[in-house]
């Protein structure tokens, strides 16, 4: 309505300029802080910056005291001297060490099972004296509830006064920049971008994942087992998407097979691939590769039995037992992935031996991808300890790790180049096939004593036999 | 405080009534039923008209029609010669109009003070956003005094001007909603059944409120009122509805003795 | 032709689990008045329940057993237990208070199962029937599928039937119209309330068993996934007609089965398309849909017989009782700040820096629900919007972080602008689903673009400087926080002492006579969302730069529409009209939960499951105590120690 008198006309004038200069005062004395050493807080501490960031690690000494050579390779029975340490969470008997996994979940993923796969190898190591005259023992295992990976990170830098973390393994990796930031060597499940660039974030699988390279696997797999046609599949969000973009480059580069069939926008959450199966059925579709997650390919596998389809699926991350026993029929043919040598292989590495060995001894361990991650963190924890030498720091052990260019875990991995993998996947690209038979799994594509098939990712095409070597091999 | 009103004489400023708001042939239906049926009214300047009826005969739907808050059917309100048939309800303060409510329609949690600084700075326009965020939202001296004007025309609400409204009966309640209509200073003054509910007492300063209202500041007001007591007091016209139609119309005395209206009330054999 | 029918078939099982769940929400609607957001979760007690029964590794009965004892026994004992502790105190509540309620027990409800049944996984949920396939016009269905069809198909045929040709069907929509008035006649009232939510409870069990078979493992959010999704065939079907539903539901499947048929890959639109159709649908059903939002003028003939409630303890605030209130405030607030600051480790500091931040945001549920008494169910997504355009315009312009949260504000304010503009005309729980359905677009749509969330790699946002002061230590940044809430603060103080709050009091109390005085109700309610927009945003962008960085896994951590529901109940429960509810809300949602795993015998996630439970809980006192629990218990219990204090009204119980 109208009102308004003169006097508060001017008053509006008035305060309308005022607003103005004081506005433009106010934005020209803000700005940005961006990260540098000073700001960073001493002691540790979450201090502001985003996941990922600085460069890869440093290539540092690679032989120390305790072993070396390009594995780290090292002899336990040597690594006995005590010196007196000023390191944080190390104590006159005892290195202390935290872990930081989504014990409680929606996804009901099991990542404790990964800690479980830690404490087996500390056992082990425990249990022939400990190292540098001291034992190792997860003394704060928290449980980050999936969502609160930040706070529980800080949580073990502020509060837990430990020298390492092993293992993390979470669904949403928000606390990377706060381990990245206070320097602690930090090991666990790579499923997570964010581990990727800091030099003390280990994932057990190197720290990066690159969803679009043009990774060969599939590609061989679908040579492998005949199939001229694949089917692609994968959710309308940005991360899918990539996925796809990966699959297609892989294939368009090595010709070995064709898409046929591709959807790569099917709505989150989705439970219903009627529409889609009986596409590929009628495209003749021979292998499923998906980008979606393991409620995806649970449905869509129940979906391909329901409609007698009879195509089996690449489940990159399918290595679990009880998704293949429960599901045995709709798997039945389907291949999965590892980047660590089957539990099923015929000739075990030392690393596998061991695993064995020692995982069935600790209380609600079963034996799986998720144990073994965590057995391999562990695994890298003391390796870098022991070649970091009795005065061993935080620093040392990090560096001494960086400077490792095969590292296999004695056999149990592929051998992960430290030097790269920060940032980048390695140029030669490792992995282990398994089928899936009678709701078991059994190694395939692989030669005895050489569990893992090597793709040269410079070559336009992949050989008729590919390279195959053991895990460690140079 | 006086004895019981006696008929008013016509305002001696109404000598030449003109219409001020003139309704015609409001029609109104609701899933069948017709709640109105070409009902019109009209209504001069200055006078002080009465809307009667029995129960559901569609005095308030009428009400509702010519106020804004329903949209008639068919036909057209129009008012100082403007056609405001679909004036939407909030823009018709700004033209003059005020109303009570049949079942009162009051701000809980606020207390009486509150309710007519509402009304006042409503009428105003003087309030916004940003007049809020620069510490001006405050309730001025003028907005207070024209709350002291007011609450010397309904001299009741002086004691519980602060109280909380739930605080109050229902007679203080209806006199509550009468002085947020009368703060705004309308033209058209529309109330629904303000007496129900109140005692003799309240009744009565009720009637003086409005005569003096009409008498000093010449507002138009139209009424729907049961008592006849009270309608007959201080109406000088009377509109009656039944079951939707007009059925009488014309100054109080003639309307009340007319037998058509004795039967809509009082049944057949009246 | 054949694949357009064929896709149109293969529409239909799903379409009747949308159905099922869409006509579960109609019959609670249409016999309770409750708009029961919760039904999934009911559900999912059913589900569980038969699960435990049923699975050949737990309890392993014969399904007809499981069968009665989760639906036709757990089913009604619940709806017993929700009609007798709860919803019949809310019989005469309006619309918004029993929606409150429900969202409560949403957050409540599964938390509960949680805790007692722990989180080893509920893989492989058995169905009703053996999950063997058969063959119906020449498309492969599993023996549920076809159970589920059957089942709904003739629950629906059940429904109509009683609604229309019983006495009982009749007197559940008599009671939810007016219990007075139905009372009259003779009819129980409280018993045929009661005997309404044993029927739709059992619905919810039916579904919950029904339905648990879709999924790789039975999970609370995966219901209220289908849920959400199945809103759009409850509004189809005008919340009244059963039928109407099971024809929403089914062409809700059926559409989507097209467009997985017909859709190109690769298209953004197409892409887009797909994942929001459910929720789009709801949106333009809820504008448009004819019949659907009922004539306000439909109410209740006796709701005015009824003694009116005692005066809510709002009105009657003693003065000593508020200057108290601030001393002590005043008092807390320095202390606490000087403890965290100076005294804390970090852990805490960033729990504390947290939570004021959180108490920011919150300020804006104050500003919607409380002075504006509008819910709005996408405070976290506008909170998004802010911390995401943050981090844009930071990243892209290099914009001073303050800046960049400033503009973002007003844009998050234009957004929620946009949003409230078409809403206007909806009321109370339609407003709250639109906003619900756009919560739903943004995440599923919006949020994961690569151009909002930056793809795989969080946008890294920079710490503010100020007068070259550097805040990205982080006990600075703490006061720099404290400092921006205060503002905030005061911003919804003047708000709601000033015009905006008192003629928003007005439309909240009384929109008829609000109008009447000349108060523009579509003005004055966008003119509150946006501005309600804006400080989320700006809260947004306060996150972002606490964060270091916004992305897509900081977005699912943080502020997925989830917790936008658990915000909106916690600061219900403690008070959505006052500021100071707000900061407590806001620093609880951090530190309780720490506070109870300080509790020996408590491990952390289950002090979090706990303390969901209760902020649940807590928002069914909404109806009761429409100020809060702690305005409300402040009052009654400085009434009980000073009688002295003058028209302190005891609440009845």
């Amino acid at each position: 309505m109208r009102s308004t008198s003169q006097p508060g006309r001017r008053s509006w004038r008035t305060v309308a300029a005022a607003a103005a200069v004081g506005i433009a005062l106010i934005t020209a004395a803000c700005g940005n802080v961006y990260e540098t050493a000073d700001n960073k807080k001493s002691g540790g501490g979450g201090s502001g910056g985003g996941s990922g960031g600085s460069g890869s690690g440093s290539s540092g000494a690679t032989t120390g005291p305790g072993g070396g050579g390009a594995t780290g390779a090292f002899d336990l029975a040597k690594t006995k001297q005590k010196n007196p340490s000023k390191e944080p969470g190390v104590t006159d008997d005892t290195i202390r060490i935290a872990s930081v996994v989504a014990k409680t979940n929606i996804l009901k993923i099991p990542a404790d099972q990964t800690v479980f796969g830690a404490q087996a190898y500390f056992d082990m190591v425990n249990s022939q004296g400990g190292i540098w005259g001291r034992k190792l023992q997860l003394v704060s295992n928290r449980d980050d509830q999936m969502v609160k990976n930040k706070e529980e990170a800080q949580g073990v830098v502020s509060q837990d006064n430990v020298f390492a973390v092993a293992p993390v393994a979470t669904v949403l990796f928000t606390g990377s920049q706060v381990f990245a930031d206070a320097g602690i060597p930090t090991f666990g499940w790579n499923i997570n971008p964010e581990w990727g660039g800091p030099p003390n974030l280990f994932g057990e699988k190197g720290s990066y994942i690159c969803v679009t390279c043009g990774y060969a696997s599939q590609s061989f797999v679908a040579r492998s087992i005949g199939a001229k046609k694949i089917g692609v599949l994968a959710y309308g969000v940005e991360q899918s998407a990539e996925c796809v973009k990966g699959v297609r480059a892989g294939v368009e580069r090595y010709k070995t097979t064709e898409i046929a069939f591709v959807d790569d926008s099917i709505p989150f959450g989705n439970t219903d691939y009627s529409v889609q199966v009986q596409k590929m059925r009628d495209a003749g579709i021979q292998l499923i590769v998906t980008c979606m997650d393991t409620s995806g390919v649970i449905n869509l596998a129940r979906e391909v039995a329901k409609q007698d389809a009879k195509i089996p699926q690449y489940v990159q991350m399918g290595y679990d037992y009880d998704l293949v026993s429960t599901y045995a029929k709709e798997f039945e043919g389907s291949i999965v992935m590892t980047q660590f040598v089957p539990i099923e292989s015929p000739d075990k590495p030392k690393g596998l031996q061991d695993y064995l060995t020692w995982i069935d001894k600790v209380p609600g361990a079963k034996r799986g991808e998720l144990s073994v991650a965590g057995w391999l963190a562990a695994d890298m924890l003391v390796r870098g300890l022991a070649l970091a030498g009795p005065d061993f720091t935080r620093q040392k052990v990090v560096e001494a790790l960086n400077g490792l260019t095969n590292w296999s875990a004695d056999g149990f991995t592929p051998g992960w180049d430290w030097t790269v993998v920060h940032t980048a996947d390695m140029t030669v690209a490792c992995q282990a096939f398994s089928k899936v038979h009678d709701g078991k799994f059994e190694p395939a594509f692989a030669e005895p004593g050489k569990p893992f098939t090597c793709f040269d990712n410079n070559d336009a095409s992949i050989p008729d036999k590919p390279r195959h070597k053991a895990g460690g091999e140079p | 405080m006086n004895d019981a009103p006696t008929a008013a004489s016509p305002s001696p400023a109404a000598t030449t009534p003109r219409p001020l708001l003139v309704a015609e042939g409001i029609t109104k239906r609701f899933a069948g039923i017709c709640a109105l049926d070409r009902v019109g009214i009209d209504v001069a300047d200055g006078e002080l008209v009465g809307l009667i009826g029995p129960n559901g005969a569609g005095k308030s739907t009428l009400f509702a029609c010519l106020t804004g808050l329903l949209p008639p059917d068919d036909g057209a309100v129009r008012f100082a010669d403007r056609d405001i048939t679909d004036t939407p309800l909030h823009r018709r303060a700004g033209l003059g109009f005020a109303r009570t409510f049949q079942r009162m329609e009051l701000f809980a949690g606020m207390s009486v003070r509150d309710h007519l600084i509402v009304a006042v700075r409503a009428h105003n326009g003087t309030g916004s956003l940003v007049r809020d965020l620069l510490f001006r939202g405050r309730p001025t001296a003028a907005e207070h005094d024209a709350v002291d004007a007011v609450v010397a025309l309904v001299p009741s609400l002086r004691t519980v001007i602060d109280q909380p409204i739930e605080a109050l009966g229902l007679g203080l309640g209806r006199l509550v909603e009468l002085a947020r209509a009368l703060i705004t200073e309308p033209r058209m003054l529309f109330l629904d059944e303000p007496t129900s509910g109140l005692d003799q007492a309240e009744t009565a300063e009720l009637a003086a409120v409005l005569q003096s209202v009409q008498r000093d500041h010449g507002t138009t007001i139209v009424l729907v009122e049961h008592d006849l007591t009270t309608v007959q007091a201080i109406c000088t016209r009377l509109f009656v509805l039944d079951h939707g139609v007009r059925i009488a119309a014309g100054p109080t005395a003639d309307v009340l003795a007319d037998p058509r209206v004795r039967e809509a009330y009082l049944g057949a054999g009246a | 032709m054949t694949q357009f029918l064929t896709y149109l078939l293969l529409g239909i099982p799903i379409g009747c689990v949308y159905a099922l769940m869409a006509t579960g929400i109609v019959v609670t609607y249409k016999t309770s008045g409750v708009l029961n957001l919760a039904f999934g979760a009911q559900a999912y007690v059913s589900g569980c329940a038969f699960y435990v029964l049923r699975s050949p590794d737990r309890l392993g009965l014969p399904m007809p057993v499981a069968f009665v004892l989760a639906v036709l026994v757990l089913g009604p004992a619940l709806g017993v237990l929700l009609d007798r502790a709860l919803y019949r105190y809310l019989r005469t509540a309006p619309p918004v208070a029993k929606l409150v309620t429900s969202l409560g027990l949403l957050v409540a409800i599964p938390q509960i199962l949680q805790l007692k049944l722990g989180s080893t996984p509920l893989t492989n949920p058995p169905g009703v029937a053996s999950d063997s396939t058969i063959a119906v016009a020449g498309v492969n269905v599993s023996t549920n599928q076809v159970a589920t069809m059957v089942i709904t198909a003739l629950a629906v045929a059940g429904l109509t039937l009683m609604f229309r040709h019983t006495s009982l069907g009749l007197q559940m929509r008599a009671v939810v119209e007016s219990p007075r008035l139905t009372s009259l006649t003779g009819v129980d009232a409280a018993r045929i309330g009661t005997i309404a939510w044993m029927l739709s409870s059992a619905f919810a069990g039916l579904a919950g068993v029904l339905l648990a078979p879709l999924f790789s493992q039975l999970s609370d959010i995966d219901y209220f996934t289908v849920l959400v999704a199945a809103l759009a065939a409850a509004a189809f079907g005008r919340l009244t007609s059963v039928g109407l539903t099971l024809l929403g539901g089914v062409a809700l499947g059926a559409a989507q089965k097209l467009l997985d048929g017909y859709a190109p890959s690769g298209s953004v639109f197409w892409t887009g398309m797909r994942g929001s159709l459910p929720f789009l649908s709801l949106i333009l059903l809820l504008l448009f849909w004819p019949g659907l939002r009922q004539n306000r003028a439909a109410a209740d003939p006796l709701a005015g017989v009824d003694p009116p409630p005692p005066p809510p303890a709002a009105a009657t605030r003693d003065r000593r009782l508020t200057v108290a209130t601030y001393a002590i405030a005043a008092v807390v607030i320095v202390g606490g700040s000087y403890v965290t600051y100076a005294v804390v480790d970090d852990f805490w500091l960033q729990l504390v820096t947290h939570g004021v931040i959180l108490a920011l945001v919150f300020l804006s549920i104050t500003l919607i629900t409380g002075i504006g008494g509008q819910l709005s169910l996408c405070q976290a997504t506008f909170c998004a919007v802010g911390c995401f355009a943050t981090a844009q315009l930071t990243d892209r312009t290099g914009m001073p972080v303050l800046v960049a949260a400033c503009v973002a504000a007003a844009f998050t304010a234009v957004v929620g602008a946009l949003v409230a503009i078409p809403a206007l005309r909806l009321g109370g729980v339609y407003l709250a689903l639109a906003t619900l359905a756009f919560a739903l677009m943004f995440e599923n749509v919006i949020m994961p673009l690569e151009a909002v969330s930056g793809g795989s790699r969080a946008v890294r946002v920079p710490r503010p400087r100020f007068l070259g002061i550097s805040f990205g230590d982080d006990r600075r940044f703490f006061l720099l926080s404290l400092a921006f809430l205060g503002l905030a603060s005061l911003v919804v103080v003047l708000v709601r002492e000033g015009t905006t709050g008192r003629f928003l009091h007005a439309l909240r109390t009384s929109e008829t006579a609000a109008a009447s005085l000349g108060i523009d109700p579509a003005r004055a309610k966008v003119t509150v969302f946006a501005l309600s927009a804006a400080i989320a945003g700006f809260g947004g962008g306060l996150l972002a730069t606490f964060n270091g960085a916004a992305g897509r896994t900081f977005y699912q951590a943080e502020l997925n529409y989830f917790y936008g529901l658990v915000w909106l109940v916690l600061v219900i429960t403690l008070g959505s009209q006052s500021a100071q509810a707000a900061i407590n809300a806001g620093l609880s949602f951090f530190l309780f939960p720490r506070f109870l795993g300080l509790i020996p015998f408590l491990d952390q996630s289950t002090a979090q499951g706990v303390a969901f439970v209760l902020f649940g809980l807590g928002a069914i006192t909404y109806a009761k105590f429409p100020e809060g629990i702690i305005e409300s218990q402040t009052r009654r219990i400085t009434g009980r120690l000073f009688p002295s204090s003058r028209a302190t009204a005891e609440v009845a119980p």
